[in-house]
């Protein structure tokens, strides 16, 4: 009577009698630990292993992570480049003007420095095309065709094959094929700088050229701190529309489907889609939303698309004006907060928090050594997901 | 089945009456006189009396996997959780009830610790085997592969070949482990 109670999520064939306790109270503690720590645990006995590499398992794991803010950031080209996960304080205005602000990740109890990957010397400068799972999508600056997956919680990674116009690669982009159930149905598409586009999928490890290419006539955004937006199982890019004089292309969205492999367009309302200045993708409650630079660079608005395709359901929800130049928007705080990259009063590029509520920013994080050094962010969760193929994990 | 749930409610709304008791009997034979509400917590009590029309007052109900030493245990944070929640909503035991809690399983001992995490189990006590599974995660938070096998009794079935190829995978997981 009590085992129907109980839903366990354990798989059919763990043998019984390896527990001193009932395998549905085990995995309530395996719940409760971290990807390191169950590492560990996979080394007690077979039948652990197999719970914890499980794919329900693995699937109740994420469903328990807290998403936090991933941060890379650049501080100099000779320099190795940071990465971090930054959660979020509980309480705003962690330090103190008085308090000297000082580089050192020891001190930010909010802020934990990954490690390198184990390919970081085969990039010579990096960047995150994306997240999803708790696996990050990496590339070299230098060579777009050179492509990574990791896991930084289980520090598991998959060297993408090159793709066929490795010489040629223009953008990237990340996400997963939402329609197949798992959780590691990762892929990444490739659009060439002649509009030729290709997707890979990590389950079946090779690259498929995609029949009808890029759309034609379309120049997709090359703002150095935009990064594309992946949603509903679309990966999102800000895009002109090519014609002669570059000031007036009209701005739009494209979009590629990871479960159907097509691109679409998606339009922006007149007045956004008219005005030249940058614009930064995001996604904020699951609506897909662009900042728009304003009033030389000041000032953004932020546009939320309401209903997912529907162009009339954009809409203006405020401004944000910071008195100087050189900020833009990075992404979206859990406590209502919008990340800044901007300078603070202390004259240094860092990361700030702008409140809509009373209009004011915080210094939230760690200061940059120089103005100007750019910080990628991205929502991460900690998951157990391997971005290695199914048929080759445990071959 | 009427007679237990309506009993119920109008003991705790009348105090001065004689409170209601329910009989439970353990694996080695001794028998709990558990006032109803608290035995209530226990999910295999409540469902047993809700879907038997037939038990009265005087059945006793046998509870043959759970020891006497886990059933006092058990008893005594159920007592207590009944207690904090008939003072409610005036108090607000937070505090109170995270130092009951911390008080109570620093008495416990590995072996009581998982005898009751049995118990609650079996009892379905959802409560109590969330907060005894948290001890338990707490108890073996940074301790070795081999602190863990030992705490859940569990046997080494890799080949030592096996092992030491998990371990060399996932090399960098083992660092800041405390010593045994």
């Amino acid at each position: 009577m009590i085992e129907a109670i109980h839903v366990s999520i354990g798989i059919g064939n763990v043998r019984k009698g390896d527990f001193s306790l009932p395998e549905d109270v085990m995995i309530d503690i395996f719940l409760r630990f971290p990807a390191k720590k169950l590492a560990q645990l996979r080394c007690v006995c077979k039948s652990w292993n197999q719970i914890i590499t499980s794919q329900p398992f693995v699937e109740s794991h994420i469903d328990q992570s807290t998403t936090k803010a991933c941060i890379l950031y650049h501080p100099y080209r000779y320099r190795p480049l940071e990465l971090g996960l930054y959660s979020e304080p509980q309480e705003i205005g962690l330090y103190p003007e008085t308090k000297k602000l000082t580089f050192d990740f020891e001190t930010l109890p909010n802020f934990v420095k990954l490690c390198n990957p184990p390919f970081a010397t085969k990039l010579i400068d990096w960047n995150i095309i994306g997240s999803c799972n708790g696996v990050l999508c990496l590339c070299s600056n230098f060579d777009l065709s050179v492509i990574y997956m990791w896991n930084p919680s289980i520090n598991k990674y998959m060297a993408l094959p090159k793709p066929f116009y490795q010489y040629n690669v223009r953008y990237l982009g990340f996400g997963i094929n939402p329609l197949s159930g798992y959780l590691d149905d990762f892929k990444v598409v490739c659009i060439s700088a002649n509009a030729n586009a290709e997707v890979y999928s990590l389950q079946k490890n090779s690259w498929t050229i995609v029949a009808e290419g890029f759309p034609p006539s379309i120049d997709l955004s090359r703002c150095p701190y935009d990064h594309p937006a992946f949603l509903r199982g679309c990966v999102h890019w800000c895009a002109r529309v090519s014609c002669y004089v570059d000031s007036k292309c009209p701005w739009l969205i494209v979009s590629f489907d990871f479960a159907d492999e097509f691109f679409e367009k998606i339009m922006l309302p007149d007045n956004l889609s008219a005005s030249d200045s940058n614009k930064f993708l995001n996604v904020v409650d699951g609506c897909l939303c662009v900042f728009a630079a304003v009033d030389e660079y000041s000032a953004y608005e932020l546009w939320v698309m309401m209903d997912y395709g529907v162009v009339e359901s954009w809409t203006r929800i405020y401004i944000i004006e910071k008195p100087d130049k050189y900020w833009w928007p990075l992404g979206f705080a859990k406590t209502g907060g919008i990340f800044l990259q901007g300078v603070c009063e202390h004259g240094q590029s860092t990361l700030v928090t702008y409140w809509p509520d009373s209009q004011t920013f915080t210094c939230t994080c760690f200061p940059l050594e120089l103005p100007h050094i750019p910080i990628q962010m991205l929502t991460f969760v900690e998951s157990l997901v391997a971005p290695v193929p199914r048929h080759l994990i445990g071959a | 089945m009427s007679s237990s749930i309506a009993s119920s409610s109008s003991s705790s709304s009348s105090s001065s009456k004689k409170e209601k008791k329910i009989s439970l009997k353990t694996s080695d034979g001794e028998v709990f006189e558990v006032e109803e509400p608290v035995a209530m917590q226990l999910e295999i009590v409540r469902s047993f009396f809700a879907d038997n029309e037939d038990v009265t007052e005087q059945t006793v109900m046998p509870l043959p996997n759970v020891s006497t030493a886990a059933m006092h245990g058990i008893l005594e944070y159920c007592r207590a959780h009944e207690e904090f929640r008939r003072r409610m909503p005036e108090a607000a035991p937070e505090e109170e009830v995270r130092a009951f809690e911390a008080g109570y399983v620093d008495r416990k001992s590995n072996e009581e610790l998982k005898e009751m995490i049995l118990a609650a189990n079996y009892l379905n006590i959802s409560k109590l085997l969330d907060f005894l599974t948290g001890v338990a995660a707490k108890r073996i938070e940074n301790k070795s592969v081999e602190y863990v096998r030992a705490f859940f009794g569990v046997e080494n079935d890799f080949t030592p070949e096996e092992e030491a190829n998990l371990r060399r995978e996932y090399e960098w997981a083992f660092e800041g482990v405390d010593e045994d």
